[in-house]
């Protein structure tokens, strides 16, 4: 393969990962976070930025940044769990544009849009992304099969038949967007090792929303197909760079292409591709079974 | 705070009072549940049968009164510390967890108490599989107990709707808790699926002889039939209260309500 394939691939990974996260907090726990690209800009901007001032190891730079992102992630919960679930959607979109902003302002030692490029070259990277998103899926999948999925799979169906099962809805809740906020944070530095310069605009709304978009796509309960999902479709428009349409490259319609797939998924296929289904080998094998067993008869 | 020290009392609750603006759902309510007896409420829509449970199981705090469950004074605490003393109930409508097997709805009871941390739980640790091991033979005994075993991997939203009200009552059950409140378990079953219901919760009497059961229930056979003493509300207020015989022939009773059911 050459660098520009393997470089589709890490972005697509990133993007998994990216994806993961929304997946813990909205799949799972059924809250709707608009601002998850804020924990990006904050874990890879104290990450690379401390470690140039500091000569600091990556290593222990990104421990910080990732401490950063559960930390912020942290006060971000406390007050508005408490409230209405809008009000935390309101804050965490109202959060990821502060970050940006935040970013600009401290352009002495971010550099503010222009971008922050004084970031390590890291030996197989390549291998490095792949076996984090690897981890990550494995990480989500035990955390979606153990007790805590399932109680917040509850708290997301009814949280007051939750209480009554003696849950800490809030609590869960908190604890749940801490630990997917921090993988958000571990994303944006991936992001940052592999693409060599990291800026505000490369970590926006857009970025937050697109996660999102991909969950839905891939269905709505579905660790599989929101992998899936996040992994295909950032390859997708990468697919179309060749074509041309009215004169403009498809690669330019990717929001329009997204918005397309999107209003098709809910008119046909309203809990997303796979739905709640998981895909697994021996359920694939089933499947398979089944669909012999019916054609011989 | 109001010190409740009598020993045999699994729930009582004095003087409670539950407005919404002016409307009195829960007008001075006295009641007393005794440990492994079964107190049915009956009484019209909208006499605030089931304002009682949700002032009980904290989903409401009373606007006077207090109750002591299991010899503490609960006013000051919230839904999940009863539910984990160990008060349980079913709402009106059913309220299973969509995306949740049967045996999941049912371990879902037990996972609040699970001993194993969140990053055992990613790292799939050897804690965990054991409390998973504990949590799904404990889940599943339940299951076999209630002969609803051979429901466990469905999804529990798509069962007929006499089993999901089983499968709640069963999710209820699973942590042995000492007081199981009914909210009117027979509304919506057809005449054969209330026949199995009462069959079902006879069977539970049985096999947990300590439980205490508060059932709200309109129909007076189903009452009659279970319970070992009776509570006749209407309009947040106690009009009766008895064994089955004595609400049976209360001349109360059989012109406020009994005689409203017949009319019909
Ligand atoms: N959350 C609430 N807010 C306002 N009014 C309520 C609320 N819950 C119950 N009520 C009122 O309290 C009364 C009793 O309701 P409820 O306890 O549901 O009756 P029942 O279960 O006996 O049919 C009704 O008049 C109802 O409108
Ligand atoms: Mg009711």
């Amino acid at each position: 393969m050459n660098n520009y394939q393997l470089g589709l691939i890490m972005n697509s990974c990133i993007s998994v990962i990216e994806v993961v996260s929304v997946f813990i907090i909205t799949s799972l726990a059924g809250m709707f976070s608009l601002g998850q690209a804020a924990f990006m800009t904050i874990s890879a901007y104290l990450t690379f930025v401390l470690a140039k001032m500091l000569h600091l190891p990556i290593i222990l730079t990104a421990a910080i940044g990732l401490g950063m992102s559960g930390l912020c992630a942290y006060i971000i919960a406390v007050p508005t769990l408490r409230l209405r679930k809008d009000y935390f959607t309101l804050i965490t979109m109202g959060f990821g544009e502060m970050m940006a902003s935040i970013v600009v302002m401290l352009e002495k030692y971010t550099k503010g849009s222009i971008g922050f490029s004084s970031i390590p070259k890291v030996k197989s990277i390549f291998w490095i992304i792949v076996a984090t998103t690897i981890a990550v899926i494995f990480f989500a999948w035990q955390l979606k099969r153990s007790r805590f999925g399932r109680m917040c799979i509850a708290l997301k169906t009814d949280e007051t038949a939750a209480k009554s099962f003696g849950i800490d809805v809030y609590h869960l809740k908190i604890k749940v967007y801490v630990i997917a906020s921090c993988i958000s944070g571990l994303a944006g530095i991936l992001y940052g090792l592999k693409n060599r310069v990291i800026t505000p605009d490369g970590f926006s709304w857009n970025l937050s929303a697109e996660m999102q978009i991909f969950l839905f796509f891939g269905g709505t309960n579905s660790l599989t197909g929101a992998v899936i999902s996040a992994f295909g479709l950032k390859l997708l428009p990468e697919m179309l760079r060749n074509l041309t349409l009215f004169g403009v490259n498809m690669q330019e319609y990717r929001t329009v292409i997204y918005c397309l797939l999107i209003l098709l998924v809910i008119n046909f296929r309203p809990e997303g591709m796979l739905g709640d289904k998981e895909m697994s080998p021996s359920r694939m094998v089933r499947a398979m079974k089944r669909r012999l067993k019916r054609e011989k008869s | 705070m109001e010190k409740c020290d009598n020993k045999n009392l699994i729930l009582s609750c004095k003087d409670l009072c539950m407005n919404f603006g002016g409307v009195k759902a829960v007008d001075n309510l006295n009641m007393d549940v005794p440990e492994g007896i079964t107190i049915g409420i009956i009484g019209p829509n909208g006499a605030g049968k089931t304002t009682i449970y949700n002032v009980f199981s904290r989903i409401y705090k009373q606007t006077s009164g207090t109750v002591s469950f299991n010899g503490q004074c609960v006013d000051a605490m919230d839904q999940v510390s009863v539910a984990r003393m160990g008060l349980a109930r079913t709402f009106q409508n059913i309220r299973l967890f969509a995306g949740l097997s049967v045996l999941d709805n049912v371990k879902v009871s037990l996972d609040y108490a699970g001993k194993y941390t969140i990053a055992e739980a990613v790292f799939h640790l050897p804690r965990r599989r054991k409390e998973e091991r504990r949590i799904a033979d404990k889940a599943k005994e339940t299951l076999k107990l209630l002969n609803l075993d051979s429901y466990s991997d469905k999804m529990a939203i798509s069962l007929p709707y006499g089993l999901q009200k089983m499968v709640e009552i069963a999710r209820a059950l699973v942590t042995e808790p000492k007081l199981l409140m009914l909210d009117e378990p027979a509304a919506g079953l057809n005449p054969e699926e209330v026949l199995q219901l009462v069959d079902f919760l006879k069977e539970i009497k049985n096999l947990y002889p300590g439980l205490s059961i508060l059932v709200i229930e309109h129909r007076m056979d189903l009452v009659m039939n279970l319970c070992d003493y009776i509570y006749v509300q209407n309009f947040g207020e106690t009009i009766a209260k008895g064994t089955p015989s004595e609400i049976q022939t209360n001349p109360t009773v059989l012109a406020a309500y009994l005689g409203e059911e017949d009319n019909e």
